[in-house]
Protein backbone atom coordinates (compact mmCIF):
# COMPACT_ATOMS: atom_id res chain seq x y z
CA UNK A 1 0.00 0.00 0.00
CA UNK A 2 1.54 3.34 -0.98
CA UNK A 3 2.47 5.79 1.73
CA UNK A 4 -0.02 8.68 1.81
CA UNK A 5 1.44 12.09 1.15
CA UNK A 6 1.51 13.98 4.43
CA UNK A 7 1.39 17.68 4.98
CA UNK A 8 4.34 18.11 7.26
CA UNK A 9 7.13 20.46 6.35
CA UNK A 10 10.68 19.83 7.51
CA UNK A 11 10.62 21.60 10.87
CA UNK A 12 14.30 22.15 11.60
CA UNK A 13 17.81 20.92 10.98
CA UNK A 14 17.82 19.18 14.35
CA UNK A 15 14.79 17.11 13.44
CA UNK A 16 16.33 16.25 10.06
CA UNK A 17 19.23 14.63 11.87
CA UNK A 18 16.94 12.79 14.28
CA UNK A 19 14.88 11.39 11.42
CA UNK A 20 17.98 10.51 9.42
CA UNK A 21 19.40 8.51 12.33
CA UNK A 22 16.36 7.04 14.06
CA UNK A 23 13.33 7.74 11.90
CA UNK A 24 11.03 5.08 10.49
CA UNK A 25 11.24 4.32 6.76
CA UNK A 26 8.07 6.36 6.23
CA UNK A 27 9.46 9.32 8.15
CA UNK A 28 12.70 9.16 6.23
CA UNK A 29 10.90 8.92 2.91
CA UNK A 30 8.67 11.85 3.80
CA UNK A 31 11.57 14.05 4.88
CA UNK A 32 13.63 13.15 1.83
CA UNK A 33 10.66 14.10 -0.37
CA UNK A 34 10.26 17.44 1.42
CA UNK A 35 13.93 18.32 1.06
CA UNK A 36 14.05 17.15 -2.53
CA UNK A 37 11.08 19.41 -3.32
CA UNK A 38 13.09 22.39 -2.12
CA UNK A 39 16.60 21.66 -3.33
CA UNK A 40 16.23 19.57 -6.50
CA UNK A 41 15.34 22.40 -8.87
CA UNK A 42 18.08 24.81 -7.66
CA UNK A 43 20.67 22.05 -8.03
CA UNK A 44 19.48 21.25 -11.53
CA UNK A 45 19.64 24.85 -12.63
CA UNK A 46 23.06 25.24 -11.06
CA UNK A 47 24.51 22.20 -12.82
CA UNK A 48 22.95 23.20 -16.14
CA UNK A 49 25.10 26.34 -16.11
CA UNK A 50 28.25 24.22 -16.46
CA UNK A 51 27.11 23.09 -19.88
CA UNK A 52 28.32 19.52 -19.32
CA UNK A 53 27.16 16.90 -21.78
CA UNK A 54 26.32 14.56 -18.92
CA UNK A 55 22.79 14.02 -17.70
CA UNK A 56 22.65 16.46 -14.77
CA UNK A 57 19.22 15.16 -13.80
CA UNK A 58 20.86 11.86 -13.03
CA UNK A 59 23.51 13.59 -10.89
CA UNK A 60 20.89 15.45 -8.87
CA UNK A 61 18.69 12.37 -8.58
CA UNK A 62 21.57 10.42 -7.03
CA UNK A 63 22.41 13.25 -4.68
CA UNK A 64 18.80 13.59 -3.52
CA UNK A 65 18.67 9.83 -2.93
CA UNK A 66 21.55 10.23 -0.47
CA UNK A 67 20.29 13.42 1.13
CA UNK A 68 19.55 11.66 4.46
CA UNK A 69 22.74 9.61 4.56
CA UNK A 70 23.93 10.16 8.17
CA UNK A 71 27.52 10.49 6.96
CA UNK A 72 26.48 13.19 4.53
CA UNK A 73 24.53 15.11 7.17
CA UNK A 74 27.32 14.72 9.73
CA UNK A 75 29.77 16.18 7.24
CA UNK A 76 27.44 19.10 6.67
CA UNK A 77 27.10 19.71 10.43
CA UNK A 78 30.87 19.75 10.87
CA UNK A 79 31.24 22.18 7.99
CA UNK A 80 29.00 24.77 9.69
CA UNK A 81 27.88 25.87 6.26
CA UNK A 82 24.34 26.61 5.06
CA UNK A 83 22.76 23.37 3.82
CA UNK A 84 22.16 24.61 0.30
CA UNK A 85 25.83 25.56 -0.16
CA UNK A 86 26.87 22.14 1.11
CA UNK A 87 24.51 20.48 -1.36
CA UNK A 88 25.64 22.74 -4.18
CA UNK A 89 29.26 21.88 -3.64
CA UNK A 90 28.39 18.20 -3.37
CA UNK A 91 26.56 18.38 -6.69
CA UNK A 92 29.50 20.06 -8.36
CA UNK A 93 31.93 17.47 -7.01
CA UNK A 94 29.67 14.67 -8.20
CA UNK A 95 29.51 16.21 -11.66
CA UNK A 96 33.31 16.51 -11.75
CA UNK A 97 33.72 12.89 -10.70
CA UNK A 98 31.42 11.70 -13.43
CA UNK A 99 33.19 13.77 -16.05
CA UNK A 100 36.51 12.32 -14.88
CA UNK A 101 35.16 8.80 -15.06
CA UNK A 102 33.82 9.38 -18.55
CA UNK A 103 37.15 10.76 -19.71
CA UNK A 104 38.98 7.79 -18.31
CA UNK A 105 36.67 5.49 -20.20
CA UNK A 106 37.33 7.48 -23.36
CA UNK A 107 41.09 7.48 -22.69
CA UNK A 108 41.15 11.29 -22.51
CA UNK A 109 43.23 13.40 -20.08
CA UNK A 110 42.00 14.07 -16.57
CA UNK A 111 41.56 17.84 -16.84
CA UNK A 112 37.95 17.97 -15.77
CA UNK A 113 38.61 20.48 -13.03
CA UNK A 114 39.84 23.07 -15.47
CA UNK A 115 36.77 22.55 -17.63
CA UNK A 116 34.35 23.01 -14.76
CA UNK A 117 34.94 26.63 -13.90
CA UNK A 118 31.84 28.12 -12.36
CA UNK A 119 30.29 30.75 -14.59
CA UNK A 120 29.30 34.13 -13.18
CA UNK A 121 25.62 33.33 -13.37
CA UNK A 122 25.80 29.87 -11.78
CA UNK A 123 25.30 30.99 -8.21
CA UNK A 124 22.66 33.53 -9.19
CA UNK A 125 20.69 30.86 -11.06
CA UNK A 126 20.93 28.61 -8.01
CA UNK A 127 19.84 31.27 -5.53
CA UNK A 128 16.96 32.38 -7.71
CA UNK A 129 15.65 28.85 -8.07
CA UNK A 130 16.18 28.19 -4.35
CA UNK A 131 14.19 31.30 -3.41
CA UNK A 132 11.33 30.19 -5.63
CA UNK A 133 11.21 26.53 -4.58
CA UNK A 134 11.50 27.39 -0.89
CA UNK A 135 8.50 29.72 -0.81
CA UNK A 136 6.55 27.45 -3.12
CA UNK A 137 7.14 24.44 -0.86
CA UNK A 138 6.29 26.38 2.29
CA UNK A 139 3.10 27.83 0.87
CA UNK A 140 2.03 24.48 -0.63
CA UNK A 141 2.51 22.82 2.75
CA UNK A 142 0.50 25.52 4.54
CA UNK A 143 -2.27 25.29 1.95
CA UNK A 144 -2.45 21.48 2.19
CA UNK A 145 -2.50 21.62 5.96
CA UNK A 146 -5.40 24.08 6.01
CA UNK A 147 -7.32 22.16 3.37
CA UNK A 148 -6.87 18.90 5.27
CA UNK A 149 -8.48 20.61 8.26
CA UNK A 150 -11.38 21.90 6.21
CA UNK A 151 -10.04 25.46 6.38
CA UNK A 152 -9.18 25.96 2.71
CA UNK A 153 -11.13 29.22 2.68
CA UNK A 154 -8.54 30.70 5.08
CA UNK A 155 -5.81 30.06 2.55
CA UNK A 156 -7.92 31.65 -0.16
CA UNK A 157 -8.50 34.71 2.02
CA UNK A 158 -4.75 35.06 2.56
CA UNK A 159 -4.13 34.93 -1.19
CA UNK A 160 -6.95 37.33 -2.05
CA UNK A 161 -6.01 39.91 0.58
CA UNK A 162 -2.28 39.66 1.23
CA UNK A 163 -1.19 38.67 -2.28
CA UNK A 164 -3.80 40.27 -4.52
CA UNK A 165 -4.42 43.24 -2.24
CA UNK A 166 -8.21 42.99 -2.14
CA UNK A 167 -9.93 44.59 0.86
CA UNK A 168 -11.43 42.25 3.47
CA UNK A 169 -14.90 43.64 2.87
CA UNK A 170 -14.69 42.42 -0.71
CA UNK A 171 -13.01 39.03 -0.33
CA UNK A 172 -13.97 37.69 3.12
CA UNK A 173 -17.82 37.42 2.89
CA UNK A 174 -17.87 35.27 -0.26
CA UNK A 175 -15.54 32.86 1.54
CA UNK A 176 -17.84 32.66 4.55
CA UNK A 177 -15.41 34.52 6.79
CA UNK A 178 -16.71 37.46 8.86
CA UNK A 179 -14.92 40.71 8.00
CA UNK A 180 -14.29 41.26 11.72
CA UNK A 181 -12.18 38.14 12.04
CA UNK A 182 -10.53 38.30 8.60
CA UNK A 183 -7.45 40.11 9.87
CA UNK A 184 -6.77 37.43 12.46
CA UNK A 185 -7.29 34.66 9.92
CA UNK A 186 -4.80 36.23 7.52
CA UNK A 187 -2.26 36.70 10.31
CA UNK A 188 -2.62 33.04 11.30
CA UNK A 189 -2.05 31.82 7.75
CA UNK A 190 0.93 34.11 7.37
CA UNK A 191 2.31 32.65 10.61
CA UNK A 192 1.94 29.11 9.24
CA UNK A 193 3.97 29.93 6.15
CA UNK A 194 6.59 31.79 8.17
CA UNK A 195 6.97 28.84 10.55
CA UNK A 196 7.50 26.52 7.61
CA UNK A 197 10.19 28.85 6.27
CA UNK A 198 11.84 29.15 9.68
CA UNK A 199 12.41 25.41 9.82
CA UNK A 200 14.39 25.33 6.61
CA UNK A 201 16.16 28.63 7.22
CA UNK A 202 17.52 27.28 10.51
CA UNK A 203 19.40 24.71 8.42
CA UNK A 204 20.60 27.57 6.28
CA UNK A 205 22.17 29.10 9.38
CA UNK A 206 19.85 32.09 9.42
CA UNK A 207 19.53 33.48 12.96
CA UNK A 208 16.06 34.48 14.17
CA UNK A 209 17.19 38.09 14.38
CA UNK A 210 18.11 37.99 10.68
CA UNK A 211 14.95 36.22 9.54
CA UNK A 212 13.18 39.21 8.01
CA UNK A 213 16.33 40.42 6.31
CA UNK A 214 16.74 36.94 4.83
CA UNK A 215 13.22 37.09 3.41
CA UNK A 216 14.04 40.42 1.77
CA UNK A 217 17.18 38.85 0.37
CA UNK A 218 15.29 35.83 -0.98
CA UNK A 219 12.73 38.14 -2.55
CA UNK A 220 15.45 40.23 -4.15
CA UNK A 221 16.71 37.15 -6.02
CA UNK A 222 13.32 36.96 -7.71
CA UNK A 223 12.66 40.60 -8.45
CA UNK A 224 12.03 41.46 -12.06
CA UNK B 1 32.02 12.28 -3.87
CA UNK B 2 32.57 10.48 -0.60
CA UNK B 3 29.70 9.66 1.72
CA UNK B 4 30.91 12.32 4.14
CA UNK B 5 30.30 15.03 1.56
CA UNK B 6 32.40 17.67 -0.11
CA UNK B 7 35.17 19.76 1.32
CA UNK B 8 34.27 23.37 2.02
CA UNK B 9 34.77 25.47 -1.05
CA UNK B 10 35.95 28.94 -0.19
CA UNK B 11 35.17 30.29 -3.64
CA UNK B 12 31.48 29.74 -2.98
CA UNK B 13 31.71 32.17 -0.12
CA UNK B 14 33.91 34.69 -1.79
CA UNK B 15 32.03 35.09 -5.01
CA UNK B 16 29.24 37.57 -5.14
CA UNK B 17 26.16 37.15 -7.28
CA UNK B 18 26.93 40.35 -9.09
CA UNK B 19 25.64 39.04 -12.38
CA UNK B 20 22.06 39.42 -11.18
CA UNK B 21 19.13 37.03 -11.29
CA UNK B 22 18.66 35.09 -14.48
CA UNK B 23 21.66 36.66 -16.16
CA UNK B 24 22.67 34.52 -19.09
CA UNK B 25 20.82 31.60 -17.57
CA UNK B 26 19.35 28.81 -19.68
CA UNK B 27 15.83 29.67 -20.84
CA UNK B 28 14.14 27.38 -18.34
CA UNK B 29 16.02 29.09 -15.51
CA UNK B 30 14.32 32.39 -16.16
CA UNK B 31 10.82 31.27 -15.33
CA UNK B 32 11.35 31.00 -11.58
CA UNK B 33 8.80 33.59 -10.60
CA UNK B 34 6.35 32.95 -13.41
CA UNK B 35 4.39 29.92 -12.38
CA UNK B 36 0.71 29.23 -12.06
CA UNK B 37 -1.03 30.64 -9.01
CA UNK B 38 0.44 33.41 -6.92
CA UNK B 39 3.99 34.20 -7.91
CA UNK B 40 6.80 33.43 -5.53
CA UNK B 41 7.67 37.10 -5.52
CA UNK B 42 4.15 38.06 -4.42
CA UNK B 43 4.17 35.42 -1.68
CA UNK B 44 7.39 36.79 -0.18
CA UNK B 45 5.97 40.30 -0.39
CA UNK B 46 2.79 39.13 1.38
CA UNK B 47 4.85 37.64 4.21
CA UNK B 48 6.89 40.78 4.68
CA UNK B 49 3.89 43.12 4.52
CA UNK B 50 4.69 46.59 5.76
CA UNK B 51 8.30 45.66 6.40
CA UNK B 52 8.95 45.31 2.70
CA UNK B 53 11.13 48.17 1.40
CA UNK B 54 9.17 50.50 -0.89
CA UNK B 55 11.42 49.80 -3.86
CA UNK B 56 10.79 46.05 -3.66
CA UNK B 57 7.12 46.55 -2.92
CA UNK B 58 6.68 48.67 -6.04
CA UNK B 59 8.75 46.36 -8.22
CA UNK B 60 6.78 43.37 -7.00
CA UNK B 61 3.46 45.02 -7.66
CA UNK B 62 4.45 46.32 -11.04
CA UNK B 63 5.37 42.76 -12.03
CA UNK B 64 1.92 41.48 -11.09
CA UNK B 65 -1.23 41.14 -13.16
CA UNK B 66 -2.66 44.17 -11.38
CA UNK B 67 0.07 46.47 -12.65
CA UNK B 68 -1.75 47.74 -15.74
CA UNK B 69 -4.90 48.66 -13.84
CA UNK B 70 -2.94 50.30 -11.04
CA UNK B 71 -0.90 52.42 -13.43
CA UNK B 72 -4.00 53.47 -15.34
CA UNK B 73 -5.71 54.52 -12.12
CA UNK B 74 -2.73 56.52 -10.97
CA UNK B 75 -1.74 58.13 -14.25
CA UNK B 76 -5.30 59.09 -15.17
CA UNK B 77 -5.40 61.18 -12.01
CA UNK B 78 -2.31 63.09 -13.07
CA UNK B 79 -1.70 65.70 -15.73
CA UNK B 80 -0.41 64.17 -18.93
CA UNK B 81 2.89 65.18 -20.54
CA UNK B 82 2.36 68.18 -22.76
CA UNK B 83 -0.54 69.52 -20.72
CA UNK B 84 1.08 72.06 -18.49
CA UNK B 85 -0.50 72.01 -15.07
CA UNK B 86 0.20 74.19 -12.08
CA UNK B 87 2.97 72.18 -10.49
CA UNK B 88 2.66 74.27 -7.37
CA UNK B 89 -0.69 72.60 -6.84
CA UNK B 90 0.79 69.16 -7.36
CA UNK B 91 3.64 69.99 -5.07
CA UNK B 92 1.16 71.05 -2.41
CA UNK B 93 -0.87 67.89 -2.94
CA UNK B 94 2.01 65.66 -2.15
CA UNK B 95 1.98 66.96 1.35
CA UNK B 96 -1.72 66.15 1.67
CA UNK B 97 -3.47 62.84 2.29
CA UNK B 98 -2.26 61.37 -1.01
CA UNK B 99 1.22 62.77 -0.72
CA UNK B 100 4.06 61.13 1.15
CA UNK B 101 3.86 57.37 1.30
CA UNK B 102 3.26 55.98 4.75
CA UNK B 103 4.34 52.57 5.93
CA UNK B 104 1.01 51.80 7.56
CA UNK B 105 -0.93 52.14 4.33
CA UNK B 106 -2.10 48.92 2.61
CA UNK B 107 0.26 47.64 -0.09
CA UNK B 108 -1.76 48.84 -3.05
CA UNK B 109 -2.09 52.33 -1.63
CA UNK B 110 1.62 52.47 -0.85
CA UNK B 111 2.41 51.39 -4.40
CA UNK B 112 -0.03 53.89 -5.83
CA UNK B 113 1.50 56.64 -3.71
CA UNK B 114 5.03 55.87 -4.86
CA UNK B 115 4.03 55.52 -8.50
CA UNK B 116 2.13 58.80 -8.36
CA UNK B 117 5.07 60.57 -6.79
CA UNK B 118 7.54 59.19 -9.32
CA UNK B 119 5.23 60.16 -12.16
CA UNK B 120 4.89 63.71 -10.85
CA UNK B 121 8.64 64.10 -10.48
CA UNK B 122 9.16 62.74 -13.96
CA UNK B 123 6.61 65.14 -15.44
CA UNK B 124 8.11 68.11 -13.69
CA UNK B 125 11.62 67.23 -14.75
CA UNK B 126 10.51 66.59 -18.30
CA UNK B 127 8.60 69.83 -18.72
CA UNK B 128 10.37 72.22 -16.39
CA UNK B 129 13.74 70.68 -15.72
CA UNK B 130 13.31 71.12 -11.98
CA UNK B 131 11.42 69.54 -9.12
CA UNK B 132 11.53 70.74 -5.58
CA UNK B 133 12.01 67.48 -3.79
CA UNK B 134 13.71 66.40 -0.64
CA UNK B 135 14.16 62.94 -2.11
CA UNK B 136 17.13 62.43 -4.41
CA UNK B 137 16.39 61.44 -7.97
CA UNK B 138 18.54 58.34 -7.48
CA UNK B 139 16.05 57.08 -4.92
CA UNK B 140 13.25 57.28 -7.47
CA UNK B 141 15.18 55.72 -10.32
CA UNK B 142 14.47 52.04 -9.45
CA UNK B 143 10.75 52.74 -9.43
CA UNK B 144 10.91 54.66 -12.70
CA UNK B 145 12.85 51.76 -14.18
CA UNK B 146 10.20 49.26 -13.08
CA UNK B 147 7.40 51.44 -14.44
CA UNK B 148 8.98 52.15 -17.79
CA UNK B 149 8.03 48.92 -19.63
CA UNK B 150 4.33 49.19 -18.79
CA UNK B 151 3.41 52.87 -18.77
CA UNK B 152 1.42 54.33 -21.69
CA UNK B 153 3.55 55.85 -24.44
CA UNK B 154 3.03 59.53 -23.46
CA UNK B 155 4.62 58.89 -20.06
CA UNK B 156 7.75 57.17 -21.31
CA UNK B 157 9.67 60.33 -22.19
CA UNK B 158 8.99 61.75 -18.75
CA UNK B 159 10.21 58.65 -16.98
CA UNK B 160 13.28 58.50 -19.20
CA UNK B 161 13.99 62.11 -18.25
CA UNK B 162 13.88 61.11 -14.59
CA UNK B 163 16.13 58.14 -15.19
CA UNK B 164 18.63 60.25 -17.12
CA UNK B 165 18.63 62.76 -14.31
CA UNK B 166 19.04 60.04 -11.70
CA UNK B 167 22.17 58.79 -13.40
CA UNK B 168 23.88 62.17 -13.21
CA UNK B 169 25.60 62.10 -9.85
Amino acid sequence: MPTPVTDSFPPSARSWLAVARDGSPDQRRELAASLTAIYRDPLLRYLHTFGARLDVEDVVQDLCARILDPGFLDGWQRSERPFRLWLRTAARFELMNRIRAERRRDGAGDDALADLAESDNAQAAFERAYSASLIRSASDAAQRLLESQGRGSEWMLFIEHAVHGKPYAQCAPPLGIPVDSARHVTARVRGLVLDALRGVLSAERVAEADFEQELVSLLSHLKP
Amino acid sequence: MSASGPEPESRDRERSDAAGPGHDAPPHAQHGAQQEGPSCLALYAALLGERLPSDLLVRTWLASEDAGALLSDVLEALPQPGCLEALERIDAERHGPDGPVRAEWPPRVRVAGVVRYVAMVALALHEHGVWRSSRPAQELDPVAEAMLPIVPEPWKASLCALRARAQVV
